[in-house]
């Protein structure tokens, strides 16, 4: 029994070693914001730059809404389900929230900004899909 | 990077000496000796009772900062400081030793294969690929941040409860917000360092509990088994909850197996504080702890007292969560309630799930690509020492299968389509039973090795 343990593991010893050389050669070909970003590409989320935007631009506590397309020139359609859940991830000491009502602004991934009825302070592109926009609330 | 790791070796630090400090006050640690040897336990026992702290401090409305932190170690610290002189110390024996060379060779190597593997999991630690699972950054580590920039637990719109699986008790996102708070900031790269002090600690944590029953031989080549486990070092530092709760259950297995073969309530405390923990990591850690405190009751049939402790402290943690729930309106888990399995009705028509489910888990639970030989061993030896340690082997051989039974009975009553659930979760939802078993592995082969010995 006792050898049958030994030889199994040793025989996973090599692989395993070769798995975290495999992972920390990974980490390093990439910067560290391109590894915080990876989920999103591994998601296939090609394009993060409107995430940067956002980031930077939306202030700490603001409330945003998620507008994305149900199918995309430069993403695949399966993987806008992952627009929300990443925007929430990386956009946090922002909110997301669902309630168009609620939202000081609105990230577009793919979206159609003119289809939800707001009016707009300013509006931020990134490319030619994605966009940023401050929502105008009456005074 | 330095601020990151100054902050991990802090946070450690104060592990530390809030674990040593329990460690003292309840015994089990009196000399310089007994502290290198615990020293592992210690940072396990002072994560641990951080986690359920932050827990109940984030449920009654405060934050996780450096403040409340402190404020609950001094706590800790003074208690266990009152504690320390009434009561006895723990009757720790020596640690075994190696008579022979080959004894000691072999113990050696085992030891040199366990530093190997744990020293490419820091390198690996450092420098982290960012590669997530989606459970990850889809609902823990948001869960994590709202805390760590909402101070606590957010009810608002984007805070804690607006996240997937809003009812998820809150300890693994409350030690990840601490660590944020330690490192200076919400950069999750930091997490696998932090995740693999813990680790490292893990098994500092079984070697100085089982360093008096099993003998170096047995012991550090099973440990180095254990770090090998394919899936357990894709755990470590994945931030998924799977991970603490297969460490706690595993140490809970440990301290319940000492505590049948030794009977010091000592032992069955720690394995409760375990379990408190593992209640509020993931909503099936109750399911596990009851399956533990059971078996253990129906072992110790004449000490009702420890079953009913190891039991109550998780069912105390439970209702303390489901009374946050409560008032502040979390509707319970989309995918499954328990009070379907009172639903014959309802379970007879879905039969072909369990049998499915069933059959995955066993796949996984016995896959040497995953978990290498851990399962099937333990389980060869634990029915060997039936007639010689029928507590023990009932405990190794009976708790797996409650446990089994249960993640099976869950993918049953579930409403979230069956194949997407299995395989999103069946490779990890194992990882406490596997560890459970390989965790008590060493103590089984040590009990099995002395009794082929003795015979004549």
């Amino acid at each position: 029994m006792a050898s049958a343990a030994a030889a199994v593991t040793l025989w996973h010893v090599p692989s395993e070693l070769r798995e975290v050389w495999r992972d920390v050669r990974n980490a390093s070909t990439q910067t560290r914001l391109e590894r915080q970003l990876l989920p999103a590409r591994v998601v296939g989320l090609r394009e993060t730059r409107i995430f940067l935007v956002a980031a930077e631009v939306i202030p700490r506590g603001s409330t945003y809404y998620v507008a994305s397309a149900d199918t995309g020139p430069t993403t695949e359609a399966g993987a806008l389900v992952w627009v929300r859940p990443f925007a929430t991830y990386w956009l946090l000491p922002r909110r997301r929230t669902d309630e168009l009502g609620e939202a000081d602004w609105v990230v577009s991934y793919g979206g159609d900004l003119d289809s939800l009825g707001l009016r707009y302070r300013r509006v931020i592109r990134s490319g030619a899909e994605f966009a940023l926009a401050e929502v105008a609330r009456d005074a | 990077m330095t601020r990151e790791l100054t902050g991990v070796i802090v946070l450690t630090a104060g592990y530390t000496t809030v674990g040593a400090a329990v460690l003292y006050g309840i015994g089990l640690l009196r000399t310089v000796r007994q502290s290198l040897r615990l020293i592992g336990l210690a940072i396990i026992v002072g994560w641990v009772l951080t986690g359920i702290g932050l827990s109940l401090a984030l449920a009654i409305g405060l934050s996780v900062s450096v403040v409340t932190t402190g404020a609950l170690w001094a706590v800790i610290a003074v208690l266990a400081f009152l504690g320390g002189p009434v009561l006895p110390p723990f009757p720790l024996r020596a640690a075994r030793s190696e008579q022979t060379l080959v004894g000691r060779s072999i113990a050696l190597v085992g030891a040199g294969l366990l530093a190997v593997d744990l020293t490419a999991l820091a390198w690996r630690s450092a420098n982290p690929s960012g590669q997530l699972h989606a459970d990850v950054w889809n609902f823990w580590l948001p869960k994590a941040k709202t805390i760590y920039f909402f101070d606590g637990l957010d009810t608002g719109v984007g805070g804690f409860t607006s996240q997937t699986s809003p009812d998820y008790p809150p300890l693994v996102p409350a030690l990840e917000a601490l660590t944020f708070t330690f490192a200076g900031g919400a950069d999750v790269l930091a997490l696998p360092l932090a995740h693999w002090a813990v680790a490292v600690a893990f098994f500092g944590a079984l070697a100085g509990l089982l360093r008096e029953r099993v003998r170096p031989a047995i012991l550090w080549p099973a440990l180095a088994m254990l770090a090998f486990m394919p899936m357990l070092a894709r755990l470590i530092g994945s931030s998924l909850a799977d991970e603490p709760l297969a460490l706690l259950y595993a140490l809970a297995g440990v301290c319940s197996a000492l505590w049948l073969l030794d009977r010091d309530w000592r032992m069955a405390a720690l394995g409760s504080v375990f379990l408190v923990a593992a209640t509020l990591t993931k909503n099936e850690g109750l399911m596990l702890s009851l399956a533990l405190a059971l078996v253990v009751a129906l072992v110790a049939r004449r000490r009702p007292v420890v079953p009913l402790l190891i039991a109550g402290g998780p069912l105390l943690a439970f209702l303390a969560w489901k009374g946050w729930l409560s008032q502040h309106g979390v509707p319970p888990n989309y995918a499954y309630s328990f009070d379907d399995l009172l639903r014959p009705g309802y379970l007879a028509g879905r039969v072909d799930r369990f049998e499915y489910g069933a059959i995955e888990l066993l796949k996984q639970l016995f896959s040497p690509s995953k978990w290498l030989l851990t399962a099937p061993l333990a389980l060869v030896l634990a029915g060997a020492l039936a007639r010689v340690r029928p507590g023990l082997s009932a405990l190794v051989l009976a708790t797996p299968a409650l446990a089994f039974l249960g993640y099976a009975a869950v993918y049953w009553i579930s409403s979230v389509e069956l194949h997407f659930y299995v395989d999103n979760n069946v490779e990890r939802v194992v990882a406490p039973i596997v560890l459970f078993l390989g965790a008590l592995f060493p103590l089984l082969f040590a009990e099995a090795f002395e009794r082929s010995q003795e015979a004549p």
